[in-house]
């Protein structure tokens, strides 16, 4: 009957904190996952990341269908089955927004209520984002895509803020009653620090203001799944018929999605956070399968967007928007831009400007690198390097026995490598300067460099006296970075690693490291 | 009591009070006390069976751990090296110190190495090896676990930052392996000393051998055993395959750390290892009184196994 006020049905209440706890898990896992090494954690954040979309696309693109990368594929199947699912349960950065978002209406923030959707902006903003990566320009995916702001928040604010210090209590806690753990190794990147604070401070700005306005204008990712979602198959479904018009749906909606006058919901930017299931007390809102694809029924919930003037603003934006990036890509000299720098990235990169072109910028390979050499950067290598990371031979040096960031890459950037593959691969090479080196300064021993190369090609050979210094076997060298890590030499390193623009598998059958004989038989007797 | 009386009486009470005393052995002639050497040196057997020798001539593990004490082992298992290319200390004679230490009692035997490559404890199966013997595999790649110290008479290391568990356990055996090194011509036990600290770079950039001289002022160990069984002749301190490797079968044990180094020198000189007549930090080292160099002065046991 019209107007008798009922509680929110069990199933529906139900579905929204299943919702919930199903997000809160997800958010965890992925968060903690990327920290804690053992398998069962590793597994599980390693499934979450292959579900995320645009790394999972991307994948696929870069490294080839032998990369399985079709969890992307498994989203959109399940939008279309289901809506926008992924960005209340699955997507990182639409769970914290969700949080921040309750959080806001806890102390008092309401939102201003049902908007129109604006379809130049976030049409715009897709067409900007494929266009500029076409041109080898990945700028808008670091900025906009949802994975990569939150994998540079856990590795540049929640590592320092949480991660690290929590280790260190655990690890010296543990110590007290006698078990060894080592904590985690500590670095953080203040350039990168301030710039991922900086972005979560808008997103946290905008979702108090205005709720998930990012994920309908701004994230690509987000307009994506609202194409596929307004022909979703289940939906959040109003009943014209029960609806008093309270407005009780639209004030907690943070999607500002749900039009009473309309009596509709706009599925293509309904979130499915399923918050105004457990707001409507008449029972005018369901969660129920639609008509036929597509259906216009009001009671179907079409959307109030599938008018012909809203497609030809979309359409308008996405052109807008190519065209921007085009011209941006040109100013900015495109897929060409910073490919002559020095920058030295990860094995598994291919080249210094195929990196550039593909990498997200999530920092999942930051955060899992064993001795910390790759460090966020800003601008190094151009706009188009954009917080992407980079190996700093100052913080740390490339461990031959380690191939884990090519292991890990989510996105494709970096291609996995098997250990005897990147100890071949050359990522950069060495050059040493005899007056800077301790033994020309000094006069004292040192070798530092020859005694951690891996490969052999730095080693000592007569100097003066009795001092040796390094030589180099460039052959040999594959760009590690031990000998510049380790060398003493202040304020300038003695022997540096400039990185090489394209990598290149190299053959160490020459070192001296890898061959074998059987052992030699001493003379006899003690020489004391 | 007249006065014959009383000087009998006194000097009765005398005698029994220095019976009570227990100052007797003077008194009576005790045999001769069977002497310890200063150092062992075994050849030709596997690197346990010569531990169990050569603990055994220097008194056994009771005189060096007491029932209830901790025990820290420092072997060296800083390179990404299998056991055949000599770069690490042999895992069974780790694994043999392990039980002997526990044998004589020790509460808790710890074993550390801060080392260079990222798979090193496990590649050089000293870490399964100590583990399995039950021992405690103690991280040392964290700077939170160092302690800085200083030292006066170091005459260039004069600051430092030491593992706490060096610092802590009652008992420090260091368990080097004999080799060359591309910088210091030999690794052994003085240089092993490395491993402790958290800063090795100091060494590099402030003249190697004087440095390794002064590294074991601020903990001396109480027993060195050096693992001379492979014998790495060149490419060290990583390892050349496992080409120039000596199958010496060797161990010296000691409780004077300048003498281990000292013999282990002048085998690595009969063996023609490059440089070895060249090294100076056994020499620095027994001048700043750490030990003593000059064996021809020192008990020393020969023993072929």
């Amino acid at each position: 009957m019209r107007g008798a006020r009922q509680p929110p049905r069990t199933s529906l209440r139900a579905l929204h904190l299943g919702r919930v706890a199903a997000a809160s898990l997800v958010l965890t896992a992925l968060a903690v996952g990327a920290f804690v090494q053992t398998a069962l954690f590793v597994a599980v954040h390693d499934a979450l990341a292959w579900l995320q979309v645009f790394p999972s696309l991307w994948r696929l693109l870069l490294a080839g269908l032998s990369s399985l990368a079709f969890g992307f594929l498994a989203v959109f199947a399940l939008t279309l089955a289901f809506g926008r699912l992924y960005c209340s349960v699955l997507c990182p950065l639409g769970v914290t927004q969700d949080g921040i978002f309750w959080l806001a209406r806890r102390l008092g923030r309401r939102i201003p209520g049902y908007r129109p959707p604006l379809e130049p902006l976030r049409y715009g903003v897709l067409g900007l984002t494929i266009a500029l990566l076409a041109a080898g320009v990945p700028v808008a995916i670091h900025l906009l895509e949802p994975y990569s702001l939150f994998g540079r928040i856990v590795q540049n604010l929640v590592a320092p803020g949480l991660a690290y210090p929590l280790s260190r209590g655990i690890s010296a806690a543990l110590e007290a009653v006698g078990v060894y753990v080592q904590p985690l190794a500590w670095h953080v990147s203040l350039a990168a620090l301030v710039s991922t604070g900086a972005l979560l401070a808008l997103l946290t700005a905008l979702t108090v203001l205005r709720g998930r306005l990012y994920c309908n204008t701004l994230c690509p990712v987000g307009t994506a799944l609202g194409l596929l979602s307004r022909f979703s198959r289940w939906a959040v479904v109003v009943d014209p018929g029960a609806c008093t018009r309270c407005r009780r749906c639209v004030e907690v909606c943070p999607a500002e999605c749900i039009d009473v006058e309309a009596g509709a919901v706009d599925l293509s930017r309904c979130v499915s956070c399923f918050r105004c299931l457990s707001a409507c007390t008449f029972g005018a809102l369901r969660y129920g399968r639609r008509g036929r694809l597509g259906s216009r029924a009001r009671a179907g919930g079409a959307p109030v967007t599938a008018s012909r003037r809203s497609f030809l603003r979309g359409a308008a934006g996405l052109g807008a928007g190519a065209g921007l990036a085009l011209l941006v890509a040109r100013l900015t000299g495109g897929s060409r831009a910073g490919a002559d720098s020095s920058a030295i990235v990860p094995p598994g990169a291919l080249g210094v400007s195929r990196f550039l072109s593909t990498c997200t910028a999530c920092h999942l390979c930051v955060t899992r690198c064993p001795t910390r050499v790759l460090q966020p950067s800003l601008l190094s290598a151009g706009p188009r390097g954009l917080f992407q990371p980079r190996l700093d031979y100052h913080a740390g040096r490339c461990d031959f026995q380690c191939n884990v960031c090519s292991q890990v890459c989510p996105s494709g950037a970096l291609l996995p490598l098997s250990l005897p593959e990147k100890q071949e691969t050359r990522i950069g090479t060495a050059a040493f300067v005899l007056e800077r080196c301790v033994v020309f300064a000094n006069g004292t021993a040192c070798g530092a460099c020859a005694e951690i190369c891996p490969t052999g090609s730095a080693h000592m050979i007569p100097y003066r006296g009795e001092l040796t210094i390094p030589a180099l076997i460039d052959e040999l060298c594959i760009g590690c970075g031990s000998c510049e890590f380790v060398c003493p030499a202040a304020p300038l390193r003695a022997i540096t690693v400039t990185g090489v623009p394209e990598h290149r598998r190299i053959s160490l059958a020459g070192s001296t490291r890898l061959e074998h004989a059987e052992p030699e038989e001493p003379e006899e007797g003690f020489a004391f | 009591m007249d006065r014959r009386e009383f000087l009998k009486t006194g000097a009765m009470v005398a005698a029994g009070a220095a019976l009570l005393l227990g100052r007797t052995r003077r008194v009576f002639a005790q045999p001769k006390e069977a002497a310890v050497p200063d150092l062992v040196a075994l050849v030709g057997g596997e690197p346990e069976a010569m531990f169990d020798r050569g603990i055994a001539e220097l008194g056994g593990m009771g005189r060096f751990v007491k029932r209830g004490q901790t025990v820290v082992i420092k072997p060296n298992m800083s390179w990404s090296s299998p056991p055949e290319y000599g770069a690490n200390t042999h895992p069974g004679l780790i694994r043999r110190i392990v039980e002997h230490c526990l044998n004589a009692g020790a509460a808790k035997v710890y074993f550390l190495d801060n080392n260079l490559s990222r798979n090193s404890y496990e590649s050089s199966g000293i870490k399964q090896a100590g583990e399995r013997a039950g021992a405690v595999f103690v991280p040392a790649g964290s700077s939170s676990y160092y302690q800085e110290l200083r030292n006066s008479a170091a005459k260039v290391l004069k600051r430092t930052d030491i593992h706490e568990q060096i610092l802590e356990a009652d008992v420090f055996i260091n368990v080097p392996v004999l080799k060359h090194h591309g910088s210091t011509a030999i690794s052994c036990a003085m240089k092993n000393l490395m491993g402790i600290v958290w800063d090795r770079g100091y060494f590099h950039g402030n003249g190697l051998q004087q440095t390794i001289a002064d590294v074991a002022l601020y903990r001396k160990p109480d027993l060195n055993v050096v693992d001379a069984y492979r014998v790495m002749r060149s490419g060290g301190p990583s390892g050349t395959g496992t080409v120039n490797v000596l199958n010496a079968k060797m161990q010296i044990l000691s409780p004077d750390i300048v003498a281990a180094d000292a013999a282990s020198l002048a085998q690595a000189v009969q063996w023609g290892i490059p440089g070895a007549e060249r090294v100076t930090h056994v020499r620095l080292a027994h001048e700043n009184r750490l030990g003593n160099m000059n064996l021809d002065q020192l008990d020393i046991r020969r023993i072929r196994v």
